[in-house]
């Protein structure tokens, strides 16, 4: 009978995913089989197909010699992961005013400089205003496998050639088509003639209107007007007059139209503060200080985020989304602030509304004095007819009416995503609506946000994940936590991630016996703990806690390799579990899921 | 990791992790102190498992790859020998070399440290 050959030391190969690295794993031979050689390697690395990146013979005989200390398996391969190229970018060759750097929507206007907002350059007719540098494309990879991988491109910038600009055939270089303030908003670049007022707009100038840009180094004064295509800056006060632009109205210190004289824009409107104004913007209102007792419609945002930016009395309406550092004041001043429709849509619809009210109530009146006159004996039929006449007609005007309010309720769309912020407080007197939501402030509200949830239908209102620094207020029990491990490096990083989502972590605790009693005495709303410890290990634990508050709620830490722990932990009572070596994300998803439930 | 906390943040954490991996070091040698003596102590094997898996954890969340590979390969390798109560005397030598990795690793980290 022939003799079965004991089994050789055997190589296996395993490709990272990315085909970027290889592995080698190496199974002991049977006893009396061979071990495997350098030879071995080489040959199941040809038959796998690596042909870059492979580690020297050197080294690969070294981990064969010294297999415990590798766990049996070796990165035996390398290829070259491919690179990002460089994003695309626009050089402005004249001095740019804050919109063109940063982009004008919401979110990116908290760091806006205004002492740099509305400058004014002067470029000629053919002068290269900007030049785009294209993105380019990265280095190229190679795979393990010897594969060549291209080299990933940078992101593209979109810079729109608008009036008076032309892209010129190199398609990099914007040139300007007249002499000209080159100006750069939302995303297009123009050329505006501009014409330039020395001192103020009053009766040495007389109203503007100008196919372009406006430019007055004084003020507006009372009672004049000023009409632009493109922009108009201001550098210093609009009174009591008029504005509009087709472009952007920028006033680099205030507005205080009294209420008399209204400032509009079909881009955006920024002013250093508006008081006692009416502004209407299609695009953002975006003040440095104050917006005080006035009224503001945007079908944007109004934001008032630099550090003194607060929004007191009035009302403000915005399709999109209100922000201040605090609305409303102290003084319970009585502020309102809506969002979530278009404040032109808004307005017909809510004048529209009030007349169809008003017919009807008219109507409800014409109604009794027919019920009335109609019983008498005798009455006078003339009078009965003359109210029944008057009676067609409000009715036909009700139906009218009611027309226009359907044809306004088709376009008056509201905006999901439409959100009011308070960045610091919000103040009692204030009045929110968004949607179908009201909610009336009673009390002052740090760190306020409102948004309205359309299927459960209400208005909600939360707080922001603002950093502990700085809060001097009591924090509140339903935001401290407990963290039980007995790795410090664990628990000082955990804390740090808990303290970025704005909890308090108000105990430490290294063994599941410590954190027992740690729970008695500070009774936090969270804890995690640790599932590997050695005195009291976490399940234990987890029950010793359950014991003393059925309702605890636990969140579980641990490696891979207690899986099977983790889920006795679940079963007993934890409310989910995070992984070692845990990913912050993962970590406040976890947390904030946890403090819901 | 890294996008999360800022640079002066992640330094600090990275720092109690070292502090706290020179202290594991130093409980490993005692513990090593006592296998060497007797290679059935049982508790001693748990101890040191213990320490490879604080190990290995830390130095993860710390981006210290290679100490936390380490911390994984000692336990991986204690586990059976903990379970058999026994330690082989190459496990033992190969123990021995990941701590001297691990102490060089903490001393070429540290600063002001030769």
């Amino acid at each position: 009978m022939a003799a079965i050959s004991p089994r050789d030391g055997e190589i296996s190969i395993e490709v990272s995913r990315d085909h970027f690295t290889a592995y080698i794993h190496v199974r002991h031979p049977a006893p009396g089989g061979r071990e495997a050689t350098v030879e071995d390697v080489m040959n199941s690395l040809a038959a796998g197909g690596i042909t870059h990146g492979i580690k020297n013979v050197e080294k690969i005989q070294m981990f064969l010699d010294n297999l415990e200390l590798y766990d049996n398996t070796l990165v035996v391969a390398s290829g070259k992961p491919f690179t990002h190229g460089d994003d695309a970018k626009i050089i402005f060759h004249f001095e740019c005013d804050s919109r063109s750097v940063h982009d004008v929507d919401t979110g990116g206007m908290e760091n806006v400089d205004f002492r740099q907002m509305g400058t004014v350059t002067s470029v000629e007719t053919g002068d290269v205003i900007a030049t785009k540098i294209p993105a380019t494309q990265g280095e190229e990879g190679i795979t393990v496998h010897g594969q060549k991988l291209p080299g990933e491109w940078g992101m593209d910038i979109a810079l729109v050639a608008g009036k008076n600009v032309r892209l010129a055939p190199n398609k990099r270089d914007y040139v300007a088509q007249i002499g000209g303030a080159p100006f750069v908003s939302n995303g297009v670049l123009r050329v505006d003639p501009v014409v330039l007022v020395d001192e103020n707009v009053d009766y040495s100038t007389g109203n503007i209107n100008f196919a372009g840009t406006v430019v007055v180094r004084g003020s507006v004064m009372d009672g004049f007007e000023v009409r632009a295509l493109g922009d108009v800056v201001v550098e210093n006060t609009v009174q009591m007059a008029r504005v509009h632009a087709g472009g952007d109205v920028i006033v680099k210190r205030g507005i205080l139209t009294r209420a008399k004289g209204v400032v509009s824009a079909e881009g955006n409107v920024y002013a250093k503060f508006i008081e006692n104004s009416i502004v209407e913007a299609e695009g953002n209102v975006v003040v440095e200080n104050a917006i005080l007792n006035s009224r503001v419609y945007s079908n944007g945002g109004v934001l008032a985020l630099t550090e003194e930016g607060t929004i007191i009395g009035g009302e403000v309406l915005a399709f999109e989304r209100v922000a201040a550092r605090t609305i409303g004041s102290a003084a319970n001043s009585r502020t309102f602030i809506q969002t979530g429709y278009r404040h032109d849509v808004q307005k017909r619809y809510l004048e529209t509304f009030s007349r169809l009210r008003a017919i009807g109530d008219e109507l409800e009146e014409v109604k009794k004095d027919y019920a009335r006159f109609s019983m008498m004996v005798n009455a006078d039929l003339d009078k009965v007819g003359a109210i029944r006449t008057k009676a067609q007609k409000l009715l036909k005007v009700k139906k009218e009416i009611q027309d226009d309010l359907a044809e306004i309720a088709s376009t008056r769309v509201f905006n999901h995503l439409a959100m009011v912020e308070a960045k610091e407080s919000i103040f009692p007197g204030t009045t929110v609506m968004i949607g179908e939501g009201r909610y009336n402030v009673l009390k002052e509200r740090p760190f306020a946000s409102f948004k309205w949830d359309s299927d459960a239908k209400t208005l909600y209102l939360s707080s922001y994940d603002e950093s502990a620094k700085g809060l001097k207020k009591a924090v509140p029990r339903s935001s401290t936590v407990l963290i039980i491990d007995d790795s410090r490096s664990v628990r000082k990083t955990l804390k740090l991630i808990l303290e970025k989502m704005g909890l308090k972590v108000t105990g430490e605790a290294e063994d599941g016996e410590e954190g027992v009693e740690k729970y008695r005495e500070l009774k936090p709303a969270l804890v995690t703990c640790d599932v590997a410890m050695v005195r009291m290990d976490g399940i234990e634990t987890l029950k010793a806690i359950k014991a003393e508050n059925r309702r605890a709620k636990i969140l579980m830490i641990s490696s891979v390799r207690d899986r099977k722990k983790v889920l006795d932990c679940v079963m007993a009572g934890a409310l989910d579990y995070i992984l070692k070596p845990f990913v912050p994300k993962k970590v406040t998803a976890a947390v904030r899921n946890a403090l819901e439930s | 990791m890294d996008s999360f906390f800022t640079k002066e943040e992640l330094n600090k954490l990275r720092n109690i992790a070292l502090e706290e991996l020179r202290e594991l070091t130093a409980e490993l040698d005692s513990v090593l102190d006592r296998t060497r003596k007797n290679t059935n102590d049982r508790p001693a094997l748990e101890e040191m498992l213990r320490i490879f898996h604080t190990i290995g954890g830390s130095a993860a969340l710390v981006g210290f790859e290679e100490i936390s590979e380490i911390g994984t390969k000692g336990e991986s390798m204690l586990r059976e020998h903990v379970e058999k109560g026994q330690i082989s005397p190459d496990t033992l030598a190969a123990i021995e070399t990941m701590r001297n990795s691990l102490a060089k690793f903490v001393n070429e980290k540290t600063p002001g440290t030769k």
